[in-house]
C-alpha cells in the first residue's frame, strides 16, 4: 500500500494539480493506526509540499486536520520501537536507527525550507547571522550541555560569543540574547508571510511553533542520535500531546512476567492427616460431571460426531459390532444349552413311537431358532409334556403310552387349556 | 453329533497349546540372540474410539455450511438469524415427534430393536395405578429424571412404603442439584447451544426454589446427618442462596459436623452475598480454609475456583491481586491443577484496573498452551470468550489474540467455547482486533474462512470491516462485501451504508483499471436500488442526504454509469423535501464535465434543472463552461436558455463574450 500512495504522490507532483481529494485522502490515511506505514507517507507529504509550496496551501486544512494524529503516531512509534527488548532487539535497534534516521531527514526538511529565505539577500535576518557566529564559536561546546534546556545552551553560547568578541561581554551577551528573542517573538515577519507553507510545515511536522532558534541549535548538535527523542520532548512540553499520548502506549509494551505458582502459598493447609470420613455424595457428583459433559456437546460437526452421540445414547451398535450387544440374559448361556435340546425329553417321553418322533423334531425345530432364549425353549418343550399328560387318558385309552409326572413349575403362560371331556 | 463337537473342542485346545509352545519358542531364542521383541499391551478400546479417530480426520469445510444444515442451495443459512431458526427447526420437528410418541404410545407397538432401545420407548408415566417400589426410585433417580422422581416418591410415601435412607440421600442430591425442576433434556443439543444465556445479568441471582420439594423433603429429615446438611448447602449456594446457606453451615458445624470439600466451597462462596468489602470477605474466607484444615478436609479445584470468585468480586481492592496468587500457589503446593475457569477468574481479578494495565493473560497463555484442556468447571467455558476481549479492550494486541485463537483451535479445546452466543462474542472481538490493527489482506485471509458458516458479523463489526477496507483502498473488495452486506440482512443497517458509500467515493483513483471503474459503477447503482427498494418496503426509516447521494454519483460517473448518476440526479430534483442537504457542487461540477466530454444533452439538462432549483454559487459558471466547451445546436441552445430564463443566459453569453474579446 506504500508503493501505491508513492505512486499517487507522483502522479500528484508530476501533473502539477492540486486536487484536494488526493490530500484528503492522504489525510485519512494518517488517521490509520498502521504506524510504519505513515510516517513513511506523511514524509513523502511534506517533500512534495517541499516542491510544490505554493499549491500546499490548499490541503494545510487538511494537513492541519490531521497534524495531532501524526505527531501521536510518530511517539507511538518511536516509544514501540524503544521499549520493546525481549527477543528481537536486534531487529527493533534496526527499526529505530531507520525511525531516527527519518525524524532526522524530517528535520532536515525543515531546515532546507528556510534555507530559500536565506539566499535571499534582502531577507536574511540579522540574529540568524549572530547565531550562526555563535554556533560556530560553540563548536567545542562541551558535550554535557547537549542535554541542558535550550535557553540555557543559549545564553551559555551567548556568553562564548561576548568573550571572544571582547569588550563589554555583559553588553554584548544581552544584545545577542536580546536579539534572539525578537526573533522568537516575531514568527510572523515579512519574509513569513511570502511562503506560509513553511509556518505550515513546522505545525505538520511538530505540531507546534518551533522555536526560531532552533534550526541553530540543531545544527549545534548534528550528530546526536537522540534528536528523536528531543523532538518528541519538544512536543510533549508544548502541547499536551505528550500527556495524552501516554495512554496510547500498549499495555504489551512494559510486559513483566508474572510467575503464576511461585508466589508464597496461604499457609492454612498443613501436612495433616486427611481426615476418612469425609462424606462423599455419589448422586451429586455424577450429575456434576454430567453437567460438565453436556456443556462440552455442541452440535455434531461431522456424521461420525453424530454417530458418536447416538452411540451414547444407545441408539447404535456399539463399535467393534458385536450382535449379542446387549443380550445380557443369555450372555452366560453355553451354546450347547441351545442346540442339545434332547436331554429334557429323555426323561418323560417315550423311547419310541410317534410322541418320541414328533417332540425329536420339536427339539430339532427349536435348537435352530435363534430368537428364543433357553428359558423359552425349556418351556415349549414342557408345554408339550403338560400337554400330553394332559391328554395321559386318552393316550392310556389307546394304549400307547403314559406320561408319569407333570414338570414343576410350569409357566402361566405356557399352560395349554385343559380339554373338557 | 455331540462327539463332533467334543472334538473340536479339543482340537482348539491343541492349537492353543501349540500356540503357546510357539510362543515360548520365540522367547528363547530372542533371549539368546539379545533382542528383545516388545509386544505391545492390549489397548481396551471405547465403544466411540473408532468413530472419534475417523472423524477426527475429517477437516472443516470453510465453504460449507454446518453439518447440522440440509445440504440444498436453499436451505444453507446465511444470517445469523436463518442459522437459529433452521436448526432449531429441525429440532422442533424431533420434539414434535417425540410429543407425538409420548402422548400416543399406543401406536408404536412394534419393536425396532432387540435389545428395545430405552431412547426410543415412550415414556412412563408413573401414576397412584403403578406397582411401584424403591427400586423404581432408584432406576429415576438413576435417569435424573426430577419431576418423576419427586412424583414416585410422593405416591411411595402415600402407600406408607418406607425408603431406605440411601435412597432418600440420592434424592434429595438430585433435587437439590437440579433445584426442584427439570432441565433441558440431553438431547436437544441445539437448544442448549442457542439459549442465550444471561448469565452476566442474572449472575449471583437468587434461584432458589425456597419452597420447593428439597426444603419439604430436609424437613422430613429428623435428624439430619453431614450429607444431608451438605447437600442443602451445596444446592442452595448452586442457586445462589447464600444467606440461608451459610446459616446452615453454621449450624452443621456447631452441630460438629465434618461436610463434603464441596459444602465448604459452597460456603466460600456464600462470602460473595454474606459479607461485604473485601476485608471482610477474605476474613470469611481465611475463616473457613482454617476450618477445613482442622477437620482435616483437604483443598480441591473447586476451592481454589470458589476463592477466586468470591476474589472477582472484589476485585477492585489492590489486595485481590496478590491473595489471588497466594491461593494459587497454595493449591499448587497440594498438587492441584488449576482449570480454565481459575485463569479465567484470575484475568477478571488482574485485568479489572483499566489503568494500571496488566498483561497477566500472557503468562496464562505461556502456562495452557503446552496442555491439553478438559472441562472441569462450569465456568471454563466463559475463559476464551474472556480472553479475547481482554486482547480487544485491554491489551490491544494481535498477536495475544491469534495466539488464543490457535489454542483455541487446538485438539478438542474447541468444545469450551461454550454455546452460540458466547462464540459469536468471542469472534467479534476477534474481528474487531483485526479490523482495528491488520492489514485488510490479512483481516481478508479470517474473513473468508470464518465467514459466514462459522460466524457472521454483527452490524458494528460489518461497519470495521468496511472500514478497514476503506482505510486500505481495497477497491476490490467493494463488491465482495456490499454481496455480503445484502446477504446478512444488513443492508438496512445506516452506519454500514454511509461508510461504505462515503468510502467508495473516497477511493476513486483515475489509476484504476477500467474493468474495475466500471465494476464500481455498476455496484454504486446496484446499492441505489438496494437502498431503494428497502425503503419503498419500509425496512429502511433512514432518509437520503444530499452528500450520499451525491458520493453515489460520483461513484456513477467514475464507472462510466451516466445512466445511474441522472437516475439519482432526478430523484434528488423530485425529493428535494424528503432528502437532507445537497450534494458537493464539486459532485455538479464533475456531473457536468462528463455530459460535455460525452455529449450527453439531455442528462446535462436534468442536472441543470436541479441545479437551478438549489441555485449553486457556481451555477454562471457551470452555464458558461457548458456553453464555452460545448457545442450546442440551436435547439439545444433554445432549450438551455429556456430553462435558465432568457435574460439570465443572455446576461451569461455577454460575460463569456467580453472575457473572450
Amino acid at each position: 500500500m506504500i508503493h501505491y500512495l508513492r505512486q499517487m504522490l507522483q502522479t500528484v507532483s508530476t501533473k502539477h494539480v492540486v486536487d484536494s481529494r488526493y490530500l484528503q485522502y492522504i489525510a485519512y490515511k494518517i488517521t490509520v493506526n498502521n504506524l510504519q506505514e505513515f510516517t513513511v507517507i506523511e514524509f513523502q507529504i511534506v517533500q512534495y509540499i517541499k516542491m510544490n509550496p505554493t499549491l500546499s496551501i490548499k490541503c494545510i486544512p487538511y494537513i492541519n486536520s490531521s497534524k495531532r494524529n501524526t505527531i501521536r503516531g510518530v511517539f507511538c512509534l518511536t516509544q514501540r520501537f524503544k521499549s520493546d527488548d525481549d527477543n528481537n532487539s536486534k531487529k527493533n535497534q534496526l527499526a529505530v536507527e531507520k525511525l531516527n534516521d527519518l525524524l532526522k531527514t524530517m528535520k532536515k526538511g525543515n531546515d532546507t525550507n528556510v534555507l530559500p529565505h536565506q539566499s535571499k539577500p534582502i531577507e536574511l535576518a540579522q540574529p540568524r547571522q549572530l547565531a550562526r557566529k555563535a554556533e560556530k564559536n560553540n563548536q567545542e561546546t562541551n558535550e554535557s550541555k547537549q542535554n541542558k534546556p535550550l535557553g540555557e545552551k543559549l545564553s551559555d553560547a551567548a556568553t562564548k560569543v561576548a568573550e571572544s568578541i571582547g569588550g563589554d561581554t555583559n553588553k554584548t551577551k544581552s544584545e545577542l540574547l536580546n536579539l534572539l528573542r525578537i526573533y522568537n517573538d516575531e514568527p510572523n515577519d515579512s519574509s513569513e508571510k511570502k511562503v506560509k507553507s513553511s509556518v505550515q510545515l513546522d505545525d505538520l511536522i511538530s505540531g507546534m511553533k518551533i522555536d526560531r532558534s532552533q534550526p541553530k541549535d540543531v545544527s549545534l548538535n548534528l550528530s546526536d542520535v537522540d534528536r528523536a527523542q528531543r523532538v518528541r520532548e519538544l512536543i510533549g512540553h508544548s502541547s499536551g500531546d505528550y500527556q495524552r499520548t501516554k495512554n496510547y502506549k500498549k499495555p504489551m509494551d512494559n510486559y513483566v512476567p508474572i510467575s503464576l505458582f511461585s508466589s508464597e502459598p496461604l499457609g492454612i493447609f498443613k501436612d495433616v492427616a486427611i481426615n476418612k470420613d469425609i462424606p462423599i455424595l455419589p448422586t451429586w457428583d455424577r450429575l456434576h460431571e454430567k453437567s460438565l459433559q453436556t456443556a462440552v456437546t455442541h452440535p455434531p460437526k461431522n456424521i461420525y460426531e453424530q454417530m458418536i452421540i447416538w452411540t451414547e445414547q444407545g441408539k447404535l451398535w456399539k463399535f467393534p459390532i458385536d450382535n449379542e450387544q446387549g443380550m445380557v440374559d443369555e450372555s452366560d448361556v453355553f451354546f450347547a444349552e441351545h442346540v442339545f435340546l434332547e436331554p429334557l425329553i429323555d426323561e418323560w417321553c417315550p423311547k419310541k413311537g410317534p410322541i418320541r418322533h414328533f417332540m425329536e423334531l420339536v427339539c430339532v425345530g427349536l435348537s435352530k431358532n435363534p430368537f428364543l432364549s433357553v428359558e423359552e425353549k425349556k418351556d415349549h418343550i414342557n408345554w408339550f409334556r403338560q400337554y400330553f399328560y394332559e391328554k395321559n387318558q386318552l393316550l392310556n385309552e389307546i394304549g400307547a403310552f403314559e406320561i408319569k409326572s407333570l414338570p414343576e413349575n410350569v409357566k402361566e403362560y405356557y399352560k395349554p387349556t385343559i380339554p373338557d371331556n | 453329533m455331540l462327539n463332533n463337537y467334543r472334538s473340536a473342542f479339543l482340537r482348539k485346545s491343541n492349537k492353543n497349546i501349540q500356540l503357546f509352545r510357539l510362543s515360548s519358542g520365540t522367547l528363547d531364542k530372542s533371549s539368546s540372540n539379545g533382542i528383545k521383541i516388545d509386544i505391545p499391551k492390549y489397548i481396551n478400546r471405547g465403544p466411540t474410539d473408532i468413530l472419534k479417530a475417523i472423524s477426527s480426520t475429517v477437516q472443516r469445510d470453510p465453504t460449507a455450511a454446518h453439518y447440522k444444515y440440509h445440504d440444498d442451495p436453499y436451505l444453507i443459512p446465511v444470517s445469523n438469524f436463518q442459522k437459529r431458526a433452521y436448526a432449531l427447526s429441525q429440532e422442533s420437528g424431533r420434539k414434535a415427534a417425540h410429543w407425538i410418541l409420548n402422548q400416543h404410545p399406543e401406536l408404536f407397538n412394534h419393536k425396532v430393536a432387540f435389545p428395545p432401545i430405552e431412547k426410543f420407548c415412550p415414556k412412563v408415566v408413573y401414576d397412584e395405578s403403578c406397582e411401584l417400589d424403591e427400586n423404581e426410585l432408584k432406576i429415576i433417580i438413576e435417569k435424573s429424571n426430577v419431576s418423576d422422581a419427586i412424583t414416585v416418591h410422593n405416591l411411595l410415601t402415600k402407600k406408607g412404603i418406607e425408603i431406605s435412607s440411601d435412597t432418600q440421600q440420592s434424592l434429595l442430591e438430585l433435587v437439590c442439584f437440579y433445584n426442584n425442576q427439570d432441565i433441558l433434556e440431553e438431547d436437544w443439543i441445539e437448544e442448549r447451544w442457542y439459549t442465550q444465556a444471561n448469565k452476566d445479568r442474572e449472575e449471583f441471582r437468587n434461584t432458589w426454589k425456597s419452597n420447593g420439594f428439597a426444603m419439604t423433603l430436609f424437613s422430613t429429615i429428623k435428624s439430619p446427618n453431614s450429607h444431608h446438611y451438605s447437600i442443602i448447602i451445596q444446592g442452595m449456594a448452586k442457586y445462589n442462596q447464600f444467606e440461608e446457606a451459610y446459616k446452615l453451615y453454621k449450624e452443621a458445624i456447631e452441630k460438629g459436623f465434618i461436610l463434603t470439600i464441596n459444602a465448604y466451597n459452597s460456603a466460600i462462596r456464600t462470602a460473595i452475598y454474606v459479607k461485604e468489602g473485601a476485608d471482610h470477605k477474605w476474613l470469611h474466607i481465611q475463616e473457613i480454609l482454617t476450618q477445613m484444615n482442622d477437620s482435616g478436609v483437604p483443598m480441591n479445584l473447586w476451592t481454589l475456583n470458589s476463592i477466586l470468585s468470591v476474589l472477582y468480586t472484589m476485585a477492585t481492592n489492590s489486595e485481590s491481586k496478590k491473595y489471588a496468587l497466594k491461593t494459587i500457589a497454595e493449591a499448587k503446593q497440594l498438587g492441584i491443577e488449576p482449570s480454565l475457569a481459575t485463569y479465567y477468574y484470575l484475568l477478571q481479578i488482574f485485568c479489572a484496573d483499566r489503568k494500571n494495565k496488566s498483561t497477566i493473560l500472557v503468562d496464562i497463555l505461556n502456562v495452557i498452551e503446552e496442555k491439553s484442556l478438559t472441562i472441569k468447571d462450569l465456568a471454563d467455558i466463559s475463559f476464551f470468550t474472556a480472553a479475547m476481549e481482554n486482547c480487544r479492550y485491554h491489551l490491544q494486541s494481535v498477536d495475544i489474540a491469534l495466539r488464543v485463537h490457535s489454542i483455541l483451535l487446538k485438539e478438542n479445546n474447541y468444545n469450551l467455547i461454550g454455546d452460540s452466543y458466547r462464540e459469536s462474542v468471542y469472534y467479534r472481538h476477534l474481528f474487531a482486533i483485526l479490523c482495528q490493527n491488520e492489514s485488510v489482506e490479512f483481516l481478508m485471509k479470517y474473513y473468508d474462512d470464518l465467514v459466514p458458516h462459522i460466524y457472521i458479523p454483527e452490524p458494528n463489526i460489518t461497519e470495521l470491516i468496511v472500514k478497514s477496507i476503506n482505510i486500505a483502498a481495497a477497491v476490490e473488495m467493494y463488491p465482495k462485501i456490499w454481496s455480503d452486506i445484502l446477504m446478512f440482512d444488513q443492508a438496512d443497517r445506516e452506519p454500514i451504508i454511509i461508510e461504505l458509500i462515503n468510502g467508495m467515493a473516497q477511493n476513486l483513483f483515475p489509476s484504476f483499471e477500467p474493468s474495475i471503474k466500471e465494476k464500481l459503477g455498476l455496484l454504486s447503482g446496484t446499492i441505489y436500488d438496494a437502498i431503494e427498494e428497502r425503503k419503498e418496503t419500509g425496512k429502511i426509516k433512514m432518509s437520503w442526504t444530499g452528500n450520499m447521494l451525491g458520493n453515489l454519483i460520483n461513484i456513477c460517473l467514475f464507472g462510466d454509469n451516466i445512466d445511474k448518476a441522472t437516475e439519482i440526479v432526478v430523484k434528488l430534483h423530485k425529493h428535494q423535501n424528503d432528502i437532507i442537504g445537497i450534494p458537493d457542487s464539486h459532485t455538479i461540477a464533475t456531473f457536468l464535465d462528463y455530459c460535455i466530454e460525452n455529449n450527453c444533452f439531455n442528462e446535462l439538462l436534468k442536472c441543470i434543472e436541479y441545479s437551478l432549483e438549489v441555485n449553486y454559487f457556481e451555477l454562471d459558471d457551470f452555464i458558461s463552461k457548458i456553453m464555452t466547451k460545448m457545442t450546442l445546436s440551436p435547439m439545444q441552445r433554445a432549450h438551455l436558455s429556456k430553462l435558465v430564463g432568457t435574460e439570465h443566459y443572455v446576461e451569461i453569453e455577454n460575460k463569456i463574450e467580453s472575457v473572450s474579446s
